[in-house]
């Protein structure tokens, strides 16, 4: 499957989950809902330019946000967390360790 | 000029993130203030579209309940038909009264909209939730209308979509319901704090009052979206504050929110007409 496909089938996959599973959960000790949208932020290829990945970003936050009304909430929060990414990625991977695989 | 164009293409991509946060916080801060998201009609209905695949098969799972709520408010109604009441003397008669709908001056206050619940939740603390009735089905636009379940308030319309409605729900931190006890009249704001999604607070009932455990709370007469009478909830506890001269009494709702199914709406036939008189007065003011 290429890699587009494959990103497509996970930004509706986890919209739906984070709508209609994550969302129906009650609460966590009251007050915590799970998340774990921004995986898919997290999980596009390294190989992408950082305007386009806060772009597609700040649309998968914003179609996540239509669904729970409460529009621009996450995709403030996934612009963030796609401008922060590349920061992560050269902390945590060694330069070298990169270039073997 | 040459440095301004080295200095945007050095931090473009920080601008970029700029301009997309401003964009995201400028939707969030006008929504929570006056409910008009950008592209939330068009949203709406694809959302609803969406969420309505989902509600079939969740509908099977809450058919019980649902059932039950809705036989429960026959039962309520059928109660209050006329054929039920006779008395022994039959020289006492009943009649039902013809002032209901006048030919030159309509005096019905309030028209009810049956709708179907297509997606809620009750995980966050601003909960939403939409129904399948938008201005296609004859909601009119621009206007926030109350929405009750079968057992109680259940919250009110934001926006009106052409096929669906997003409806505030009670168990948002930014709605208040004036409401009042059965018993004694005493008034109050409703409110959640956003804690539990089967508790309400109600504020600012005198100590003088009379209140007891399991007391009912029911909408007042100053309600604005609201008729007077609806249900709202019971008294579960009485929160007696020494430092201050009133009661906080913790709600149990009346409408059990997790399986909200049917909703109706309630549109105020009169509003226009008060709404133009408390403005004039404002104005004057």
């Amino acid at each position: 499957m290429s890699s587009l496909v494959k990103n497509i089938i996970r930004f509706i996959l986890f919209i739906l989950v984070q709508v209609f599973v994550l969302h129906q959960v009650p609460s966590l000790h009251k007050f915590i809902t799970p998340y774990l949208y921004y995986l898919f932020i997290i999980w596009l290829p390294f190989s992408m330019g950082r305007s386009a990945l806060m772009l597609l970003a700040f649309v998968f936050g914003l179609s996540l946000d239509y669904f729970l009304k409460t529009p621009g909430l996450h995709a403030a929060a996934c612009v963030l967390v796609a401008y922060v990414r590349p920061f992560l990625i050269n902390m945590l991977i060694r330069q070298e360790g990169d270039e073997q695989n | 000029m040459r440095n301004i164009f080295l200095f945007i293409r050095r931090f473009s991509n920080f601008l970029f993130f700029l301009v997309l946060q401003i964009i995201a916080l400028y939707f969030l801060f006008t929504y929570n203030k006056f409910h008009q998201a950008a592209f939330m009609n068009v949203a709406g209905e694809v959302t609803g579209r969406v969420s309505e695949r989902y509600n079939n098969v969740e509908y099977y799972f809450k058919l019980k309940q649902a059932n039950e709520a809705l036989s429960k408010q026959n039962e309520h109604l059928l109660n209050l038909l006329r054929q039920n009441y006779e008395g022994a003397d039959t020289a006492r008669k009943f009649f039902t009264d013809t002032l209901r709908v006048d030919s030159l001056v309509t005096i019905q206050r309030f028209k009810y909209y049956e709708a179907k619940v297509v997606s809620s939740f009750v995980s966050t603390q601003n909960n939403y939730f939409t129904i399948h009735r938008g201005s296609n089905q004859g909601l009119p636009k621009d206007k926030e209308w109350g929405v009750i379940s079968p057992e109680g308030i259940a919250g009110r319309i934001v926006s009106v979509g052409e096929n669906f409605s997003v409806v505030m729900s009670v168990l948002n931190r930014q709605f208040k319901v004036n409401s009042m006890l059965k018993k004694g009249g005493e008034t109050g704001p409703v409110s959640w704090d956003g804690d539990n999604p089967h508790f309400l607070r109600l504020i600012n009932i005198p100590k003088s009052s009379r209140v007891a455990k399991g007391d009912t709370v029911l909408t007042s007469n100053v309600s604005d979206i609201y008729p007077p009478g609806i249900m709202v909830g019971t008294v579960a506890e009485i929160i007696d504050d020494k430092s201050s001269n009133f009661f906080t009494l913790k709600l149990k709702t009346a409408t059990n929110f997790s399986n909200l199914q049917f909703v109706y709406v309630l549109q105020d036939l009169q509003r226009e007409e008060r709404e133009k008189l408390e403005d004039n007065y404002k104005k004057s003011k």
